[in-house]
């Protein structure tokens, strides 16, 4: 039994040996981050590596407004950005829960729980220059700009080309190399 | 009680490394700002574990839990059995190296009838005794997407057998399993796990993976410390496509299959018309079969879908006294209707056909060569939302007919109110039963042979054609609260009334034949109640740091007529259970989890209670390279968890130690 016991300690206690190691080796070399984190950083993102046609109705005001609709999933990561800066324009967040709320958002996060929404929503947004960004399955498949996935432990970004072209946006190269672009059936035929 | 405090030392020891190593990693967190890294940082950013608390797992007026595929390989468990040890509420006994006996809420048996279990929504119990060989119920664990467990009955929506839960093993869909993994596990107990899975793209919107798996597994000891011969070595393998219509981004398709081979042993007491007229002998267990299931699913509109799902199913099982083999088809529909007013109503229906060919051995006679069993249900439920977002009423029923008892019915109604978008509660009353097996109904079996006035008899197990459902009347009340965004609070009580609980009763024998024959009959005599309540805590103490800690009470008080004998009895399943879990994630790279584990003892079996402390550590060496090293049933030395001394299956369950290394790439 004592034999057992001290070859139980040294496995349980060998990994904490070996942190001292690892902090030190591979500290910096990856990140991992709550999902809503990273998400609300993405979000952030777009805004820096998509342009908004000149003339769109939001891309002139001081502010650029960032929608969520339904309640605001992010916890507590989403918030932060308020106060932000994106091309000297400063960030504001609202949360929104009617469809004639969102033709001042410049980017609309469509919360999950509201994906039975989508369908109205989309009716809205089509020919407004609002980025629409959700992360329920096949969202980008009905006709949302930007879904974000999850792939093992990382998330991934599909990105619905045909109606961010549509919307005369542009997605900058760099932003562009990381995502998976998808090509949905157009809707309607 | 010593185990007990090398225990508490241990978890002293690890409060205060956690502690000092927490507070490191503190500092290092908070300067973090997601804001301020790049897409590709973000992109590249492992997610870590978020609170379990689903909105769906809110939502919902029934006790449930989602073992997500994180906990589940932070478990350590290689088997899906051994990863529902977590789940609370749910009993997870092990017999030996590939049998498991697993309940809810009582009932505990080898042949634990009360339990439906779902793989990617086919059904893996097996008629003949109504239980489920956990033996051949495996895949890649990586690529379970979560297990949802509900406690009590969800017959309403699945049907008979889930009468005290429902097991619900959902696989990823093969978008989520992209390229290559390859692992390799090597261990004292799980001599080798090897597995490897391709994911591909199938055209522009489809995606598909194959698995393989082989496993090994040693004998271990019965409690005589002899070599118990229950060894085990399996392959599998699979697939799975999914894709989406070509007019209209509103079809999914997904056609999965699977085929397995194992090759296990275990001891067994054979009966023989000669003295010692018992023996005990090794018997060789080979299990082979496979499925193949096609699902559809269309959204008719923002919030009404149909869905069709069919599948075939094989299976063949050779061993000593028992030998056959299975085909079952399944045609299940599902037509979720618009909401309408203050109602959603879901509909379905199911037809399963079962078609056995039994071999008739010594000790097993069968009435013909094959028996067919067709069933065929149909359910609605409608919530209705009597106080948007805070009271809902929801009613249910399933209706359906199985060749033996004809038609049932199983309804369902539960109320939920939410007080704020944080707290639930609710409550339920349903209707469910458990039909027969075909060993209460059609089977013939030779129970055991003794010497008697000079000559032999035999107890022999005779079919009763009268045999009906076992029922179950079960009341619950629940109540989760999300206390702050990082605290979560579960708490379940329920209250199970059953009737034609099955017992097992002497007739008259009859002594005019040689070997004079001594009948047993199942017929319906037992009833009984349960209750008890099921807690569950989780608590996002640090970033980096979740910690959980579930305990559950059961109270059984099964009665049946003097002289007959309960096939399950009360002291079947433990009274308290109780675990406490740790994840820790020392370094972005590192992640060290410690589980500790009580079950209070089986007065039935004479198990006495036991502690059990799984301990994982996982080393991410390069992106795509982990090494896992896992360590379960620390400390304890050995023990039962199941079934007498004298049961000769039974072993004891011993520290088991492995190393794993998977690639991603």
């Amino acid at each position: 039994m004592a034999f057992l016991i001290r070859k139980i300690f040294l496995v349980t206690l060998l990994p904490l040996l070996m942190i001292s190691f690892q902090s030190s080796a591979y500290g910096d070399m990856d990140i991992s981050l709550h999902e809503q984190e990273i998400k609300a950083g993405l979000l952030y993102n777009f805004l820096k590596y998509i342009d908004w046609p000149p003339d769109s109705t939001t891309a002139n005001s001081s502010r650029v407004t960032i929608c969520v609709f339904g309640d605001d999933p992010f916890n507590e990561y989403l918030k932060p950005m308020e106060g932000r800066s994106v091309n000297q324009q400063g960030i504001a967040l609202v949360t929104v829960h009617t469809i004639h709320e969102v033709s001042k958002c410049r980017l609309l996060f469509v919360n999950s729980s509201q994906k039975e929404q989508w369908p109205q929503i989309i009716k809205y947004t089509t020919g407004k220059n609002i980025l629409t960004v959700s992360d329920f399955e096949n969202f980008a498949d009905s006709g949302g700009m930007i879904e974000f996935g999850r792939k093992d432990e990382h998330i991934s970004v599909y990105l619905n080309m045909g109606a961010v072209t549509t919307a005369h946006m542009h997605v900058q190269e760099r932003l562009l190399k990381l995502v998976t672009i998808v090509h949905p059936p157009t809707e309607g035929g | 009680m010593s185990s007990g405090n090398r225990f508490n030392g241990l978890i002293v020891l690890y409060i205060l490394i956690g502690l000092v190593y927490g507070m490191g990693q503190a500092r290092a967190e908070e300067n973090i700002d997601n804001f301020a890294l790049s897409p590709e940082q973000l992109l590249d950013a492992k997610v870590m574990s978020a609170s379990k608390t689903s909105e769906k797992l809110l939502d919902a007026p029934a006790a449930i839990y989602v073992l997500s595929n994180e906990d589940i390989m932070r478990s350590g468990a290689t088997s899906i059995p051994e990863a529902l040890r977590i789940v609370p509420g749910v009993q997870v006994t092990r017999i030996n190296a590939n049998s498991w006996a697993i309940s809810v809420r009582g009932f505990n048996s080898t042949i634990s009838d009360k339990l439906l279990v779902l793989i990617d929504g086919r059904q893996v119990y097996d008629p003949l005794y109504s239980g489920v060989y956990w033996d051949v119920q495996d895949t890649m664990l990586e690529d379970v997407d979560r297990i949802e467990v509900i406690r009590g009955p969800g017959a309403s929506l699945w049907g008979a057998n889930a009468v005290n839960g429902v097991i619900n093993v959902i696989t990823k869909t093969a978008k989520n399993t992209q390229g290559d993994l390859a692992s390799v596990a090597l261990g004292n107990q799980d001599r080798s796990i090897v597995e490897e899975r391709h994911g591909g793209k199938l055209g522009d919107d489809g995606y598909w993976r194959v698995y393989g798996k082989y496993l090994q597994r040693d004998d271990g000891k019965t409690p005589q410390r002899a070599d118990a011969y229950d060894g085990m070595t399996a392959d599998r393998g699979g697939f799975r496509a999914d894709w989406k219509g070509n007019d209209t981004a509103r079809d999914n398709f997904t056609v999965q299959g699977d085929m397995y081979n194992n090759d296990t042993s275990s001891l067994t007491n054979v009966s023989t018309f000669t003295p010692p007229y018992s023996q005990t002998q090794v018997q060789n267990i080979t299990a082979r079969g496979g499925n193949l299931l096609g699902r559809w699913n269309r959204t008719l509109s923002d919030d009404s879908r149909v869905t069709v799902q069919s599948y075939v199913d094989y299976t063949a099982r050779d061993q000593l006294s028992l030998g056959y083999q299975r085909t079952t088809f399944d045609l299940d529909t599902q037509y979720e209707l618009p909401s309408w007013n203050r109602h959603k109503v879901i509909v379905g229906g199911e037809y399963n056909y079962a078609g056995d060919q039994l071999a008739t051995t010594q000790f097993v006679t069968i009435p013909g060569t094959t028996i067919d069993i067709q069933n065929i249900s149909g359910f609605i439920q409608d919530k209705i939302t009597l106080e948007p977002k805070t009271w809902f009423l929801t009613l249910g029923t399933k209706l359906e007919r199985n060749d033996y008892t004809k038609f049932e019915v199983e309804p369902n109604a539960s109320l939920q109110w939410h007080p704020d978008e944080k707290q639930m509660v609710w409550t339920s009353v349903s209707r469910a039963v458990r039909t027969p097996s075909q060993i209460e109904h059609d089977l013939t079996l030779t129970a055991g042979i003794f010497p008697f006035g000079g000559g032999l008899a035999e107890y022999q197990l005779v079919p009763n054609k009268a045999f009906n459902s076992e029922t179950l009347v079960a009341y619950e009340v629940g109540y989760r609260n999300q206390l702050t965004p990082k605290l979560m609070l579960d708490v379940t009580g329920f209250y199970n009334d059953y009737n034609k609980l099955s017992a097992i009763a002497f007739l008259s024998p009859n002594l005019s034949v040689s070997p004079a024959i001594f009948p047993l009959i199942i017929n319906n005599d037992g009833i009984g109640e349960t209750h008890g309540i099921e807690t569950l805590l989780e608590w996002r103490a640090h970033d980096t740091l979740n910690l959980s800690t579930s305990y559950s009470l059961l109270d059984a008080h099964l009665r049946n007529p003097a002289g007959e004998t309960p096939v399950t009895s009360q002291g079947s399943s433990p009274e308290h259970q109780f675990n406490a879990r740790a994840l820790w994630d020392i370094t972005k790279n590192t992640e060290f989890d410690t589980t500790l584990y009580y079950v209070s003892s089986l007065p039935s079996y004479n198990v006495d209670h036991y502690w059990r402390f799984d301990v994982h550590w996982g080393w991410r060496i390069i992106n795509g390279v982990q090494f896992d090293l896992v360590g379960q049933n620390l400390f304890d030395g050995s023990h039962r968890e199941f079934l007498t001394p004298t049961s000769v299956n039974t072993t004891e369950i011993t520290p088991s130690i492995y190393g794993k290394l998977t690639w991603h790439f």
